[in-house]
């Protein structure tokens, strides 16, 4: 029962937690003026603070439980302090949304309680979550048997929950994955202009069954690239590209962006290709689109140095033998083989994760049927079509080339699901605009 | 009146169908009923096998017989599974010369030995415990 007890008072931790710093009425006053904000969107917001947070924190060797109760104290504060704008926004709350992000999160907490099994790489990311449960210095991160290069935030926050749940076991560090991916999902179906309570709970559900693969629970660092993409696409929808974007606006897209590289290797080439698009879309002079471009680096840079210098260990995955990549390319067999053979496993894993057939299908209705969504469908193409580059580029020159394909190519495609499943919301919101026409 | 009653019915209606479908979808009724019917270490040794899979049942029990925290260890799963060092604080160190060999779900035909099939080097070490197909082995002096 005790356990029962702890995953109910997880779930009221994290809400707890995310209503800080910023309030929908914060928001409202200082990052965008006549928009109004939902709980939902500063609760995603707060979830992206906290997490720079913590990336900030890991680096300091402070106590996880020191960190917990100075941010919990600052949380308790604030919502006492705003306790009338808190329950002001409360009240706005549509009861049944509410009640199904309950119901839903606390149904996938109890499956991974009961279900607590570590997948395969869960295992490699387990060593670098016991670094930090066990209070262990930053650098050790580099001492760690397998892959010691892998950016270490996920396994910051897997053990900070760890470490600040009621009986400190493991499983309630992943809780937080749980939450920050239902957080991500509900805040894209909160763009459907469509607020009939039956089509956005089937629509919820819908998202649920199409994005929740068990398996990448057990430990993978998947949901938490799948969740920062798709708040950022969420909030890119704000940036209007007629017209010139508010800069605030653009700063936080950006650290949206920057925050999977400390998540995984591959967020890294995401933030450089989807930051460096956007910034290419943007209709702003070319002079401060180099200053933006001088932004991104400097934050790449940053990267650089924490890796290289606190953790002391900024690898590749494999080292690249050039002679072998030119061999590949220049040998015809090889070339045919290997792009035939990565084209048929990026189909098996588009049907594995079929939130896909209906991002293909959202983008040609959009770019086609929709001009209204032409502009966003234009900057998420040539996503797509970087994201696709790197995929196939980085497969290729894999040493062992059928064994990555077969283990790691279908999560790699899953985690950008969620970036372009926006497009799928602007569609419904366009066909439901005809019909009323 | 009548037409609250009916909207607060349908309403009612549809998010009863909605839990239930999620409640069935996650298998909730069922993780619930497990979560209180066993604890912790006996949903571990549920889903991870005793001495099958990754055979978190037979860790366990060598790390409370045996002191093996400061050792380097030879731990080798025969069914291909992931070892578990990590989850117990061992020294993992597939190098053959170490104090301690894990062998976990040794496969074998008929009266086969540990020592009869493919890990020659096991002929240098003497089994200290034993469960089923899973087996701790200690180097002779």
């Amino acid at each position: 029962m005790i356990e029962i007890f702890g995953i109910f008072l997880q779930f009221l931790i994290f809400l707890i937690l995310f209503t800080f710093p910023f309030s929908p009425n914060v928001l409202n006053k200082y990052l965008v003026k006549n928009f109004n904000f939902s709980f939902i969107e500063s609760h995603s917001i707060n979830i992206i603070f906290f997490c720079y947070c913590c990336l900030l924190i890991s680096l300091t060797n402070i106590k996880l439980e020191i960190f917990f109760y100075i941010y919990l104290s600052l949380c308790l504060f604030f919502l006492v302090l705003r306790l009338k704008e808190f329950f002001f926004y409360l009240n706005k709350l549509n009861n049944i949304t509410s009640y199904l992000f309950f119901l839903i999160g606390i149904s996938l907490f109890i499956l991974i309680a009961h279900d607590l099994r570590l997948e395969w790489d869960g295992h490699f990311w387990l060593e670098k979550t016991l670094v930090f449960f066990n209070n262990e210095p930053i650098k050790e991160i580099s001492n760690t048997k397998t892959h010691p290069e892998y950016p270490h935030l996920g396994p910051y926050l897997w053990a900070f929950f760890w470490k600040n749940s009621l009986l400190e076991t493991e499983f309630f560090g992943r809780f937080f994955y749980i939450y920050f991916y239902l957080v991500s999902v509900f805040l894209m179906i909160g763009l459907l202009n469509n607020k009939n309570i039956y089509i956005t709970t089937i629509l919820i559900v819908f998202f649920v069954i199409l994005t929740f693969d068990k398996y990448l629970f057990g430990g993978y660092q998947e949901y938490l690239i799948f969740a920062s993409l798709t708040i950022f696409s969420r909030f890119f929808i704000l940036a209007n590209f007629e017209k010139k974007i508010n800069l605030k606006i653009i700063t936080l897209l950006i650290l949206i962006l920057f925050l999977p590289s400390w998540f995984k290797k591959e967020g890294l080439i995401y933030y450089l290709i989807f930051s460096t698009t956007l910034i290419y879309c943007l209709n702003y002079s070319l002079k401060f689109k180099i200053l933006l471009s001088s932004f991104l680096i400097i934050l790449f840079l940053c990267h650089y140095l924490v890796y290289n210098f606190i953790i002391t260990n900024y690898d590749f995955h494999a080292p690249l033998n050039i002679d072998k990549i030119i061999n590949y390319i220049i040998n015809l067999n090889i070339l045919m083989e290997r792009t035939f053979k990565i084209f048929l496993h990026i189909g098996i894993a588009l049907l594995k994760y079929p939130i896909w057939i209906i991002i293909i299908i959202s983008f040609y209705s959009n770019l086609l049927f929709f001009k209204k969504n032409k502009a966003i469908s234009v900057y998420f193409l040539y996503c797509l079509i970087l994201n696709f580059l790197f995929l196939f580029s980085i497969f290729f020159i894999f040493e062992q080339f059928d064994f990555m394909l077969r283990v790691s190519l279908d999560r790699l495609i899953f985690q950008t699901s969620g970036f372009y499943s926006v497009l799928f919301i602007l569609l419904l919101n366009q066909i439901r605009f005809k019909n009323y026409k | 009146m009548r037409n609250y009653i009916t909207k607060n019915f349908k309403i009612s209606l549809f998010l009863m169908i909605i839990t239930l479908s999620i409640l069935k979808l996650f298998n909730t009724s069922y993780n619930f009923y497990s979560i209180l019917n066993w604890d912790y270490k006996e949903r571990l040794k549920q889903n991870y096998g005793v001495c099958g899979y990754e055979s978190w049942g037979f860790y366990e029990i060598i790390t409370n017989k045996f002191n093996l925290s400061n050792s380097d260890i030879t731990i080798i799963n025969d069914e291909g599974h992931i070892t578990m060092e990590n989850l117990f604080n061992l020294n993992k160190n597939n190098n053959n010369t170490n104090d301690h060999v894990i062998l976990l779900n040794y496969q074998s035909e008929n009266n086969q030995s540990i020592y009869d099939k493919n890990y020659s080097f096991l002929k240098d070490y003497q089994i200290i415990y034993r469960l089923n197909n899973c087996y701790l082995l200690k180097k002779n002096d």
